[in-house]
């Protein structure tokens, strides 16, 4: 996952380029949660990056399998938490199929 | 199996989905029934397991007595095979096609009539069967008929639309076909008991109904389904899926053999399809060890337990059923502890299993899901309290087994202890799902 230092806003970003938030950003995805692995999706490896836009943010993350049931409540909740974040601007959720989720991308089970 | 939950609320409204090429991420969502469809089968089918638990606790002393020609036997062991998993796959399929397949219900209303038809129909059927009132039973198998013959034309329908056709695929499209053909021996079968025109050929028939129907309809299904729902529980992805491939093949070449052949080389076909089937069921069993022996989740939950238990079962199942088939019908006990360690243990405690994954998360998906970016909602496995479950669990598989055991064994005490442990692991696991089903966030 791309991680950086705490950036200020949407204002100079670079489209491509990691977000200069994303380690905030992906602090603040540690709240969404698979309620059937009860894993959040930064520690189950959903999330492949976080990268700047020219007006904000895009989270690139995958599913733990093609045509998941609860993809539409995921990709919701992980709009509401960013969007919430202060000097985001503009979210965009980027679902990607590659690299094909695995449970070695899993980081640790309590 | 990936959804979300907010810890605290967002702070804003939420749009819908972002593109997302490739995966289609409202893809299950879009094309699902409502919760009622899969909701109201899953339900009914709990209330034939418990009364199947109950008839099990009747019919112990006669189980032992390896009385299968009993027709009040007959009743129990059709409140298991079409009340409890046949109605459950009904309900479970209308969920797990748009997930799995890509495929739509193209008629919920026709859903929900096949359902009405099947349950009224499994209720007479059984009442008629204990009652010994033959109108009712030829009624209910009428009632059944109809409604299965028109769920099959609708899961044929479905499956013609689905996106995705691979194994699964496969398996429920021929699981489908089965389920016709077990349905019209069933019919005949039913019929006979009014004009006994089978003649001694009855129990031949018997048994060729009941390994179609289970082997060809039930196993077919649950192999296939598998192939989605263990990877996605156990988070078993990236394991060998040879060997369910297999299991499939294997599967339907035997049911295919005893349904083709049985009546043209009677002498041929039970052992040609009896050992294609018992090898199916072994590549299934290897399968299902090598996603539990590659799962990433520590602990297993009441529902894997359930359903690791179950394979267990099948298993021994099969060593009983291979034995039954090597002593003919010599040993009436032995065919009783083998039907009883397939459809109750085997087959019954899967779907069991299945039910403490399945019908928590439809209600988490339909109700707690659209609310959980803005308020605490809680997990899947909270919605219900662990701790009865695993007591239910361990009543089902300890009732289940030790049945099997007591029936081979021609102890009615214990065969009655047993069943009545496993009919109290299926009154608990009933109260509980359906209190689950009656949740809504606060």
């Amino acid at each position: 996952m791309s991680g950086a230092g705490g950036g200020s806003g949407p204002a100079g970003l670079q489209p491509g380029r990691i977000h200069p938030g994303a380690a905030g950003i992906a602090a603040a995805l540690r709240r969404v949660i698979d309620p059937e692995v009860g894993l959040d999706v930064v520690r189950l490896g959903l999330i492949y990056g976080i990268e700047a836009t020219a007006d904000g943010v895009r989270v690139v993350h995958t599913l733990t399998t093609e045509g998941c049931p609860l993809a539409e409540h995921l990709s919701r909740a992980m709009r509401v938490t960013v969007e919430g974040l202060p000097h985001v601007g503009r979210v965009e959720l980027d679902l990607v199929r590659e690299p094909a989720w695995h449970p070695e991308m899993i980081a640790g089970w309590s | 199996m990936p959804t979300a939950r907010s810890e605290r609320p967002a702070a804003s409204g939420a749009a819908g989905p972002a593109a997302a090429p490739g995966m289609g991420p409202s893809v299950g969502t879009a094309l699902a029934p409502p919760l009622r469809l899969p909701g109201e089968h899953l339900l009914a089918a709990l209330a034939f397991y418990v009364a199947g638990g109950l008839g099990l606790v009747w019919m112990a002393p006669v189980l032992s007595r390896g009385g299968f020609a009993d027709v009040r036997v007959a009743a129990v062991t059709h409140l298991f095979t079409l009340g409890w998993i046949t109605t459950t796959i009904m309900g479970a399929l209308y969920q797990l096609l748009p997930v799995a397949l890509g495929g739509r219900v193209r008629w919920p209303r026709l859903g929900h009539a096949t359902f009405a038809a099947h349950v009224i129909g499994v209720a007479a059927f059984a009442v008629g069967l204990a009652t010994a009132r033959t109108g009712l039973v030829v009624g209910g198998a009428g009632l059944v008929a109809a409604g299965l013959l028109a769920f099959a034309a609708h899961l044929a329908v479905m499956l013609r639309g689905a996106a995705r056709r691979g194994v699964t695929w496969g398996c429920v499209a021929a699981a489908d076909a089965f389920l016709v053909v077990a349905l019209m021996l069933g019919f005949l079968l039913a019929l006979n008991l009014r004009t006994g025109f089978l003649g001694p050929g009855r129990f031949t028939l018997v048994a060729l109904h009941l390994h179609v129907a289970a082997a060809g309809w039930v196993l077919l299904v649950i192999i296939g389904i598998s192939r989605r729902l263990l990877p996605m529980f156990l988070l078993s992805h990236g394991v060998s899926e040879g060997p369910g491939q297999a299991a499939a093949w294997l599967v339907a070449a035997g049911a295919g053999v005893l349904a083709l052949t049985h009546h043209v080389l009677p002498m041929a076909a039970m052992p040609a399809g009896g050992g294609l089937l018992a090898a199916g069921v072994a590549a299934f069993l290897v399968q299902g060890w090598l996603h539990f022996r590659g799962r990433r989740r520590p602990e297993l939950d009441p529902g894997l337990r359930l359903v690791g238990g179950a394979l267990v079962l099948l298993g021994a199942a099969t060593v009983l059923g291979v034995a039954s088939m090597l002593t003919g019908a010599g040993s009436p006990r032995l065919d009783v502890a083998y039907v009883t360690a397939l459809v109750v243990g085997g087959l019954g405690l899967f779907v069991a299993g299945h039910h403490y994954k399945i019908l928590p998360f439809l209600v988490w998906h339909h109700r707690f899901g659209p609310v959980a970016a803005e308020r605490p909602v809680p997990l899947v496995s909270e919605l219900f309290s662990e701790k009865p479950a695993l007591a239910a669990v361990s009543l089902q598989l300890a009732g289940a087994a030790g049945l099997v055991a007591s029936i081979a064994a021609g102890s009615p005490v214990a065969a009655r202890i047993c069943a009545s442990a496993l009919a109290l692991g299926a009154i608990v696991q009933a109260g509980q799902l359906t209190a689950v089903a009656r949740r809504r966030p606060a």
